[in-house]
């Protein structure tokens, strides 16, 4: 490759992500005192809980029993779970806590939550995960957002429940900025995904768009196109929390990050009419379609990095003596010389990356504690560009030569 | 139904601020260029003083031969040594530097002009004077497409690390457009890149840090 077209391609890859990086700083600069804010509306609406759940008979009772903790009107709260064809005790465990069990053959979530809407008769319905938890103030944050009749859905804040993987401590870092950045999209009017867990809509709204679309693989991403589409508003509460379970191995999350991804492309190709489309906001005009660059320059900067750097290592291993000679030769690489324009873009993202992790702690409750995750903190800054670049190449992949859906259904 | 107002002012924002920080960049890219050929030069200034000076005990001494040889007591080893990282250091800005200096391509054929007269130097008091004690050689490397001039230059890391002053290396680029890199190629027959001529003989390809050693062991009478 062309030595000056390649640095060409970084240019532009970096000044994108530089872009990218300030226009989300201005907007958290812009509301950065609304942040925080939930409105001070008194509103307290009847809401169903919806918990489809497949063999949790371990986990249900840990959500059932948030559930009966919430600070909120118990007359206002009824909740139903969906015994999705489970072959373990899920059913029992669920009656012992008086709520109404709806029992199905397994057809997965989405067709769960539609089978119980029939009977959802409050003002709101939440969905919630079988393995989710939610915190004692959750209800009460986010339903003062649905007052307004154009809103149809609000969003919550997930956490990760446990930290006892690599993968599971990346991923709660991750879910720390997702906090942060939901948020901002809130403010930006663009949040395309509202959570399984967690999410909350009138019920009124979700049933006359048709509720949830059975065959999508992100049917949370897919509802919100759809309410999009419809004109209506979706909002965020930034400390109403759901602690949610994550997978705790690379295999689990790629399976999971195959589907999102597959789900995204598969949503927006469905929803093409949006990109660059004035009517549907910033969410048209902007990140849907700076999205479409994101999945380039993470493909062209993967790939880059697997040909320049790895080129030379596949080379050392063949001729293994070179790697005895320059590591046990000294030279002088290290070198006023090798100061130049890229180290100025080294520091530029080395102070977007601290920006990141410091703004998402603040925003999530959490606080620095160098000492005991510098592993998360290290994780999330050099492990997960380099997996997430990965899972959206193979979901690129999978999506152009039609790869069968199927199997990620069963998840 | 929400009617959707955009709003192009933080977008707007944005870009300019954006359109800062990589202007600032290009700034200090420029900046940082600049200063680095000023230190190259006046390190290359160092060089060619030490060579100047050479050149003029050559030319006071140069009536009585056997004097020359035993009062040029100048460190040549050292200087040499210090062209050497001179060299490396060229080398690195060419390589890795994106914004290239002006003065850098006049900068890079006066140094390996500065390089090929030491070159000589040492050549002429090999014949002239008879010393065996030393061994030059002249490395023909390219920075483009030579995946084996990497490994070149470790071997020879490895050479100078084992032989000290015993083997005295210049690294020529064989792109350069100086008509006395065309000669010396052509003299020795210098067709691909690396290339050794070691004490007037040249060696195709990459060669080994054991090849060379028995090579040198040869010349030296030592190993």
């Amino acid at each position: 490759m062309n030595m000056e077209l390649l640095d060409f391609a970084y240019f532009a890859s970096y000044s994108i992500m530089i872009y990218s990086s300030v226009l989300w700083f201005s907007v958290f600069l812009a509301n950065r005192k609304r942040m925080w804010e939930n409105p001070s509306v008194k509103y307290t609406p009847s809401v169903t809980f919806l918990v489809p759940a497949h063999n949790e008979e371990n986990l249900i009772d840990r959500c059932l029993e948030s559930i009966e903790n919430l600070d909120y009107p118990k007359d206002k709260i009824k909740v139903i779970v969906i015994d999705d064809g489970s072959t373990d005790s899920t059913g029992s465990v669920a009656s012992r806590f008086g709520v109404k069990l709806i029992e199905q053959k397994h057809k997965g979530k989405a067709a769960a939550v539609n089978n119980a809407l029939k009977h959802v008769k409050t003002e709101l319905v939440a969905c919630l995960d079988a393995d989710s938890v939610l915190d004692k103030t959750y209800l009460k944050k986010i339903v003062t957002h649905m007052k307004n009749k154009n809103v149809a859905a609000a969003t919550p804040s997930l956490k990760v429940s446990h930290k006892n993987s690599l993968m599971r401590d990346i991923q709660y870092m991750e879910y720390l900025y997702m906090i942060f950045l939901r948020r901002l999209f809130n403010f930006f009017d663009c949040q395309y995904v509202i959570p399984g867990p967690g999410g909350i809509y009138k019920t009124e709204y979700l049933k006359k768009v048709g509720g949830l679309d059975e065959k999508n693989l992100t049917e949370d991403m897919e509802v919100a196109f759809r309410l999009i589409d419809n004109g209506y508003k979706i909002e965020n509460s930034i400390d109403a929390y759901v602690h949610t379970e994550a997978p705790k191995t690379l295999k689990g999350l790629f399976r999971q990050r195959i589907r999102w991804y597959r789900g995204y492309l598969q949503n927006v190709f469905k929803y093409s009419h949006m990109i660059s489309n004035g009517k549907f906001g910033n969410l048209g005009i902007f990140l849907l379609p700076i999205n479409f660059v994101w999945m380039i320059i993470i493909g062209f900067m993967f790939f880059a990095l697997l040909f320049t750097n790895g080129a030379n290592l596949l080379s050392s291993f063949v001729d293994w003596s070179y790697i005895h000679y320059s590591i046990f030769t000294p030279n002088n690489l290290v070198d006023v010389m090798s100061v130049g324009l890229y180290s100025y873009f080294t520091i530029v993202f080395a102070i977007l990356g601290f920006l990141n992790i410091n703004l998402s702690l603040k925003y999530s409750g959490e606080k620095w504690r160098v000492k005991e995750n510098l592993k998360m903190y290290f994780g999330y800054l050099f492990i997960y560009p380099l997996l997430i670049a990965a899972f959206w190449i193979v979901s690129i992949f999978q999506e152009i030569f039609k790869v069968e859906r199927k199997w990620l259904h069963e998840n | 139904m929400v009617a959707r107002k955009l709003k192009f002012e933080i977008y707007l924002i944005s870009g300019a601020i954006t359109a800062g920080i990589l202007f600032l960049g290009i700034f200090f890219g420029v900046t940082v260029s600049k200063s680095k050929v000023d230190n190259l030069q006046s390190e290359l200034d160092k060089l060619k003083m030490s060579q100047e000076d050479l050149n003029l005990e050559f030319v006071l001494i140069a009536t009585s031969r056997n004097q020359t040889c035993n009062l040029i007591s100048y460190e040549l080893d050292k200087v040499i040594d210090n062209a050497a990282q001179l060299g490396e250091r060229v080398s690195l800005y060419e390589t890795s530097e994106k914004i290239k200096d002006d003065r850098f391509s006049f900068l890079k054929d006066d140094y390996t002009i500065t390089l090929i007269r030491y070159w000589f130097f040492l050549d002429r008091m090999k014949t002239e004077c008879n010393r065996t004690n030393f061994v030059t050689v002249l490395y023909f490397y390219s920075n483009d497409k030579c995946d084996d001039c990497n490994k070149q230059g470790l071997v020879l890391n490895v050479i100078k690390q084992t032989y000290q002053q015993d083997v005295m290396i210049f690294a020529i680029d064989s792109d350069s457009r100086l008509n006395v890199v065309d000669l010396l190629k052509k003299t020795y027959q210098v067709e691909t890149v690396p290339s050794l001529v070691v004490d007037g003989k040249k060696y195709d390809g990459l060669v080994s840090v054991e090849e060379l050693k028995s090579v040198l062991c040869e010349k030296l009478k030592k190993c």
